[in-house]
């Protein structure tokens, strides 16, 4: 976004959101062996430690996971999505500190390396209730690692973001192990069917809301899908004007990707849908001083060229757009990201 | 089955090696041939991104021995139908 | 987003949230800091209660006593007084710090009187000493040495062949270094102190909930060690011959004749 970077940046939203996710943390943690060590007392500290954390990083996980369909599904979710690379990279110190902790207290101090120990003292890879659980999560932790060790925004630049989203989107094979690891591990030994519902009721709620999501999207894809081109020229009839509310757009596919199609102070102006930053859907935006405003993460850009103010140097494709009998026309090819398109008038074209 | 799993951990050993390495002398001098945003970029952004070069690094080698002196910009659909030039 | 003025636009780097977003916002972190309360409190309260084996972490004490360095180490202490039916000695079972087993730290000091200083770990009637390396010093003989042979003799009851079905556990962790030192969680840690010569124990759970705990050695009479590491916090059943000297009880059998068992039966009577 900007011309240089720093390290992290905060910002007041930033801190808030931090400060509620620091405080929920000690709230989990604190109950959580707090209660532990009371009801528990045979336990012992590191034991309650390793649950605490382990338990922590999976229930962030969770949350982590469904604030993107959640998103999709209901915008007012959007302040949770805006931050979360902060609560994946706290996942990854909680899958961290657990894993530290059960290394040390279950490998460390033998007669064997403690990495090597942790490779070679299970080896009962074909039996589903032995199954050598730790190395699951173990693998679970370094995808963790990759996402967290990759989140600033020099490496979505520079990994590029369709790359970094799919990276990212390992995060996926990482809870599938994770559910693995706690299902094939301690719930061999912890048999109290509250413990199997908890880890139910969490996966059903992340496979239903990306079921739902995903369908709603495939469902509003499959509208706004065209595919009749407009006789006269090269251009396509999208919608009409009055479909549009003032200062928002309207989502339609056009060659081959989403594109946004903005109306403003009487005008109309085309681009392609998709946020240079981490591709949020620019088409869900507004326009807030004069510039498309990117839902996501606030990138802005100009609706006539695609670009974003000075200094920043994002860009994103436009499209010629004319209006006729109110009628949104635009050309479906492509201009290169940044190509200036003068806006179609409503007023002046409404009466023909 | 112990040799093989300490010649496992020694080759991940020496990646990790190599990459802290090579992460020290790419965030001192190679990153911002690599990324001009990059240029007097804070030490607390350099210390930031330090686990990622030793993960990343042998892809910020091939990129800086490249001479790629920008990262390169996405692909999609529109992108690549627009010729792929920026203005 | 019916609900949601249209011209509301959340944008995280603007100081302020607008007034319904931020409205709807703050239900939703309450909505997940309950789901945070609940969670905490549903996963401790599924847990099992763990039973309470103690670990003297820290505290270390001076002990004195006859040390058997074979085939289990072991320090017997005469019981003072008149012990009437309870045996003549107590016994502390010794292990050496981490995942290690003390037969190197005591081996010279087999059949000799020594003072050892160490931690205490105890549970369910068996103790064991966590030795501090070095702290082994070899003392004065006295009568004890010279009775043990008929003590041993007059205590040892036979109680014949047994199939009996239970978990392989590092006596050390079981007894209370580790609180669970039992079952699938712990399976490595059991290997790796096995591995580092640690005894095993097996462990035999019944209906009543009450367990008995039996040195698990071959035919011979010698610890099994390793040969039991890959059957380790599973089901297993081993028939052999139980024998009892003193409090503790010997399960001998050949260790290659353990079989794993679909999964552990509990036993009606003892």
């Amino acid at each position: 976004m900007s011309l240089t970077y720093g390290a992290i940046g905060w910002n007041r939203q930033k801190k808030i959101y931090d400060l509620v996710l620091a405080c929920g943390i000690v709230l989990y943690l604190s109950l959580f062996i707090g209660l532990g060590a009371w009801l528990n007392p045979g336990a012992t500290v590191e034991t309650l430690l390793i649950r605490g954390f382990g338990t922590c990083a999976l229930l962030l996980l969770h949350i982590v996971l469904i604030i993107g369909p959640l998103c999709r599904i209901d915008a007012r979710f959007l302040p949770l999505l805006y931050n979360r690379r902060h609560l994946g990279v706290t996942t990854f110190i909680m899958g961290l500190a657990h894993a530290g902790l059960a290394i040390f207290q279950f490998h460390a101090l033998g007669d064997l390396n403690p990495f090597v120990s942790l490779l070679v003292s299970n080896t009962r890879f074909f039996s589903l209730p032995d199954f050598p659980f730790q190395q699951l999560g173990f693998g679970a932790l370094v995808i963790l690692f990759l996402m967290a060790s990759t989140s600033h925004d020099f490496w979505l630049a520079n990994l590029s973001a369709p790359v970094w989203k799919r990276l990212h989107m390992s995060v996926y094979a990482a809870y599938a192990l994770l559910i693995a690891h706690v299902t094939l591990g301690v719930l061999q030994a912890e048999t109290n069917p509250l413990l199997a519902a908890a880890l139910g009721a969490g996966l059903a709620s992340v496979i239903s809301l990306h079921l739902v999501s995903g369908s709603r999207e495939v469902r509003a894809d499959s509208h706004s899908s065209l595919s009749s081109f407009d006789g006269a020229g090269e251009f396509v009839d999208v919608c009409s004007v009055d479909e549009i509310a003032e200062k928002r757009a309207r989502i339609v596919t056009l060659a081959g990707e989403r594109v946004a199609v903005f109306k403003y102070d009487g005008k109309i102006s085309v681009l392609s849908n998709v946020c240079q930053h981490q591709n949020g859907p620019l088409g869900e935006g507004r326009i807030v001083d004069g510039c498309v405003t990117c839902p996501w993460h606030g990138f802005q850009y100009l609706p006539d060229s695609g670009a974003s103010p000075p200094p920043f140097i994002e860009r994103v494709p436009t499209f010629r757009v004319k209006v006729d009998g109110g009628r949104v026309l635009v050309n479906p090819r492509p201009l290169p990201p940044g190509t200036r398109v003068e806006p179609a008038r409503i007023d002046a074209n409404a009466s023909g | 089955m112990i040799t093989f799993a300490k010649w496992k951990l020694a080759i991940f050993g020496i990646y990790l090696v190599i990459g802290a390495v090579f992460a020290v002398v790419f965030l001192a001098i190679g990153i911002a041939r690599v990324d001009p945003a990059a240029k007097g970029s804070p030490i607390g952004f350099r210390l930031l991104i330090f686990p990622g070069v030793v993960a990343l690094w042998p892809y910020l080698l091939s990129r800086w021995i490249g001479g790629e002196h920008a990262p390169r910009t996405e692909r999609n659909s529109h992108r690549d139908g627009s010729g792929g030039a920026d203005q | 987003m019916n609900e949601y003025k249209p011209d509301e636009f959340y944008i995280g780097y603007l100081p302020h949230t607008p007034s319904g977003v931020g409205r709807r916002l703050r239900m939703i972190v309450t909505g997940l800091l309950v789901l945070t309360v609940l969670t905490a409190v549903v996963l401790v309260l599924g847990q099992q209660r763990l039973r309470t084996g103690i670990f003297e972490f820290g505290d270390v004490r001076t002990f004195e006593g006859l040390m058997l360095a074979r085939p289990i180490p072991v320090l017997l202490v005469a019981r003072p007084g008149i012990t009437g039916k309870l045996p003549v000695h107590s016994r502390y079972f010794i292990v050496a710090p981490g995942k290690h087993g003390a037969d190197d730290l005591v081996g010279v000091f087999h059949y000799r009187q020594v003072k050892l200083k160490g931690t205490l770990v105890y549970r369910d009637g068996i103790t064991m000493i966590e030795v501090v390396p070095d702290s082994i010093e070899a003392m004065p003989s006295n009568e004890t040495r010279a009775q043990l042979p008929s003590i041993v003799a007059r205590e040892r009851r036979l109680h014949g062949e047994q199939v009996l079905t239970g978990e392989i556990v590092d006596s050390k962790c079981y007894l209370g270094v580790m609180s669970p030192g039992e079952a699938k969680p712990h399976r490595d840690c059991a290997v790796r102190c096995i591995s580092g010569g640690v005894p095993p124990m097996f462990v035999v759970r019944h209906q009543n909930g009450e367990r008995t705990l039996l040195w698990l050695m071959d035919r011979d009479g010698a610890s099994v060690g390793n040969a039991v590491l890959d059957l380790v916090a599973e089901p297993v059943e081993i028939t052999g011959e139980v024998r009892q000297e003193g409090d503790e009880l010997f399960l001998r059998s050949d260790p290659k004749t353990y079989r794993r068992a679909p999964q552990i039966s509990q036993h009606k009577e003892r």
